[in-house]
């Protein structure tokens, strides 16, 4: 009996887990799932060390706005654009970039 | 401004450096001796009455901290680490005036070497076009530099800094700008102080618009499909006629030298050995020079980074990224100006891989291969109601290569060159005329570069297998046809020794010694392998194929001609790719990888073909 409540109170810790990631997952803005032309401002960036400081020396730093400008075809790169600045980058799944949508 | 060391040319990548650099230096470049590196950076020099600068072009970076191996070269050189380019005693610092942002955040880095530096300001006329104003005095007053602005395509200002290189007033060593400890800070310095230097007023229109199009998700792949089948017509079948014209020449001046030189040997070695091998160069540079034109133009103009970033996805795939597409395309054409054009692939490990797969690409040279093989053993059948066996065939070994190029890729950057390569970035560059003075110096530069480099050692290589297949000598009585003199000549030859000598190692895989030697023979090119069989063989196959065909039919066994075929999609049988791999990898080692790993995989899938087909 005991055993039976302690699985049923685990799966229902996982389930509630499963359930606040996927909440989670969904809801947070990335550039991922935003439409082409939102702008945004970026909040962070986690990952690849070597990433995060060409990104940085290329002016797009936590705080940059920004503007989506468009998606590669079948999930290519992303385009961005800040003040005079057009980059292109793979969203690799090394790199995480957490954004704030402002319209 | 006397020393022994050259001036170095800085910049951000895209800012106008190499156009200047060639405009200013013409031809006059000189081959760099910097051992034990694979990219050189381009030295030229500029002179002025009786005084010449040596001037270096260094691959252009965006900070000095490197995130590539051509940034690394960049820091390396200008710190005075680099163990054979000695450091600048002075920097020419390229300043893009439409991207001042990031040219000065590199510039406060390399103000900090304390190296006497000028500044040459690029763009001034992109700046103009957008009704906007960059004020060169307060630059030279924040920098405590001379600025010389440039517009680098018409050549304007070009003559001021020249005559500025030779004049010691204007070198200065730079006004330090504020230490900075975190990037952040650097930034905000960089924006700060574009923002009081430049105003633009407009956005780039042009390069607006034509993104619109050449960024679209439907436009953008139709009107890329539509750059990479011009390009890839022009390498294969726009060389064509020039390369004709090329073996037609030579092939005159051959049978010239064997006609009007005393027979014998030496007349032997001048027209098979000497003319053909310089030939069998030469007939590279249509193919080379077109393709360099579209990659610098591609380039130049700035389609190069959209390219790079509509194809990435698909690259990535296989473990590369965008830039890798282009030398693998060329590839299909002749693989010797395709790893050429891998230069263009910032990072060292992608650029690596990129290299040993390109001859994995279905070459030019393997096609009359193809062809004799699959017109004498494949039935002209029609299957379904539109395709002809034949054709499916030929397509089938195209896709092969490919296909399996890009295993190998993924394969390779799994284990030998795996690390932490960054993720794919790039930096959009605005769209802008190339330069013609610089596009023609730049392709000028690299047709004469593979001649000294490549075209020294694939002529010295097919020197050595003329010998092997010309002695030793037999002497003949002149009742014997010349057809058969030949075929007896090439049989007792040290090439044909060897190739008997080996077959055994070749049975397993359905050749006989004539087929080894066939297999030997295109070492010198792919397509010899046709002349070898004809020799062999006996049979004519200057006017036609047919004579050859019919032979090959009735003495070769079916299994064993698929298995030819199969060999030919992987085998690296091109003494010029593995001249030409030496030369941009630096040393023997990889063109020997290439080699085996290619010859590994051309007798396995041979073998598997062979014991299905028989």
């Amino acid at each position: 009996m005991f055993s039976i409540c302690s699985h049923g109170f685990r799966t229902a810790i996982w389930k509630n887990r499963f359930a606040s990631w996927a909440i989670g997952y969904l809801m947070s803005e990335t550039l991922r799932n935003i439409p082409i032309g939102t702008i945004a401002i970026l909040t962070s960036i986690e990952g690849n060390p070597e990433f995060i400081r060409r990104l940085n020396e290329l002016g797009f730093l936590p705080g940059t706005k920004f503007t989506l400008l468009r998606r590669a075809p079948f999930g290519g790169p992303v385009e961005v654009s800040y003040g005079n600045t057009r980059i292109a980058f793979r969203p690799d799944a090394s790199v995480t970039i957490h954004i704030h949508v402002l319209s | 401004m006397k020393s022994n060391s050259p001036i170095a040319f800085v910049g951000t990548p895209n800012c106008g450096k190499t156009t200047v650099f060639n405009v200013l230096t013409g031809m006059r470049k000189k081959v760099g001796n910097f051992p034990g590196i694979t990219i050189e950076p381009s030295l030229g020099s500029v002179s002025s009455g009786k005084e010449s600068i040596e001037i270096l072009d260094l691959p252009g970076l965006y900070s000095m901290l490197a995130t590539s191996f051509d940034e690394e070269l960049t820091i390396q050189v200008l710190k005075k680490e680099h163990v054979s380019i000695k450091q600048p005693h002075g920097i020419v610092f390229v300043m893009d005036a439409t991207n001042i942002e990031k040219s000065l955040y590199l510039y406060s880095q390399v103000a900090e070497l304390g190296i006497p530096m000028i500044i040459a300001l690029t763009m001034v006329d992109g700046v103009k076009a957008r009704s906007g104003v960059i004020d060169d005095i307060a630059i030279e007053r924040l920098t405590g530099l001379s600025v010389f602005p440039i517009v680098g395509h018409k050549g304007i200002g070009l003559e001021d800094l020249k005559q500025g290189l030779f004049n010691e007033q204007s070198w200065h060593i730079p006004i330090l700008p504020p230490s900075f400890d975190e990037i952040r800070d650097r930034v905000h310095w960089a924006k700060n102080t574009a923002d009081a230097v430049l105003s633009i007023k407009e956005p780039d229109t042009l390069t607006g618009r034509l993104d619109a199009i050449l960024l679209h998700p439907i436009g953008g792949i139709l009107s890329f499909a539509i750059i990479m089948a011009v390009f890839f017509q022009s390498i294969f079948s726009w060389a064509i006629p020039f390369m004709d014209m090329i073996e037609a020449g030579f092939s005159a001046l051959e049978q010239f030298a064997l006609q009007n030189l005393p027979s014998g040997l030496f007349s032997d070695l001048i027209a098979r050995g000497l003319i053909a091998g310089v030939g069998s160069v030469i007939v590279f540079l249509p193919q080379i020079i077109i393709l360099n034109v579209f990659v610098v133009i591609l380039e130049d103009c700035g389609y190069l980074a959209r390219a790079a970033f509509l194809i990435d996805r698909f690259m990535g795939l296989f473990g590369l990224q965008g830039r890798s597409f282009i030398p693998l395309l060329g590839s299909y054409a002749c693989a010797i100006p395709g790893i050429m054009s891998a230069r263009i692939i910032p990072s060292h490990r992608d650029r690596m891989t990129t290299m040993l797969i390109a001859p994995l690409m279905t070459c030019s040279a393997r096609l009359p291969v193809y062809t004799l093989i699959i017109s004498a053993f494949i039935p002209p059948m029609i299957v379904g109601t539109f395709f002809s066996l034949q054709a499916i065939v030929l397509a089938g070994l195209y896709i092969l290569g490919g296909l399996t190029g890009l295993f190998v890729a993924f394969i390779m950057k799994k284990s030998m060159f795996k690390g932490d390569v960054i993720p794919f970035l790039i930096e959009f560059p605005p769209y802008r005329l190339p330069s013609l003075k610089s596009l023609f110096v730049t392709v000028s530069d690299k047709a004469l570069d593979f001649l000294k480099s490549a075209g020294t050692v694939i002529v010295a290589l097919s020197l050595v297998l003329w010998f092997l297949s010309a002695f030793p000598r037999l002497e003949f009585t002149d009742s014997i046809p010349d057809i058969q003199q030949q075929q007896m000549q090439l049989e007792q030859s040290y090439a044909g020794q060897m190739g008997k000598a080996i077959a055994p190692i070749f049975e397993p895989i359905g050749f006989d010694w004539k087929l080894t030697i066939g297999v030997l023979g295109s070492f010198a090119a792919r397509e010899v392998f046709v002349s070898v069989m004809g020799q062999l063989y006996g049979a004519d196959t200057s006017d036609s194929d047919a004579s050859l065909r019919d032979t090959l039919q009735q003495t070769i066994p079916f299994a064993s001609a698929l298995s030819v075929l199969a060999f030919y999609v992987y085998a690296l049988q091109c003494i010029s790719t593995m001249g030409i791999l030496k030369r941009e990898t630096g040393s023997w080692k990889w063109p020997a990888f290439a080699f085996v790993y290619m010859f590994i995989l051309a007798y396995g899938f041979a073998y598997i073909v062979h014991a299905i087909a028989l």
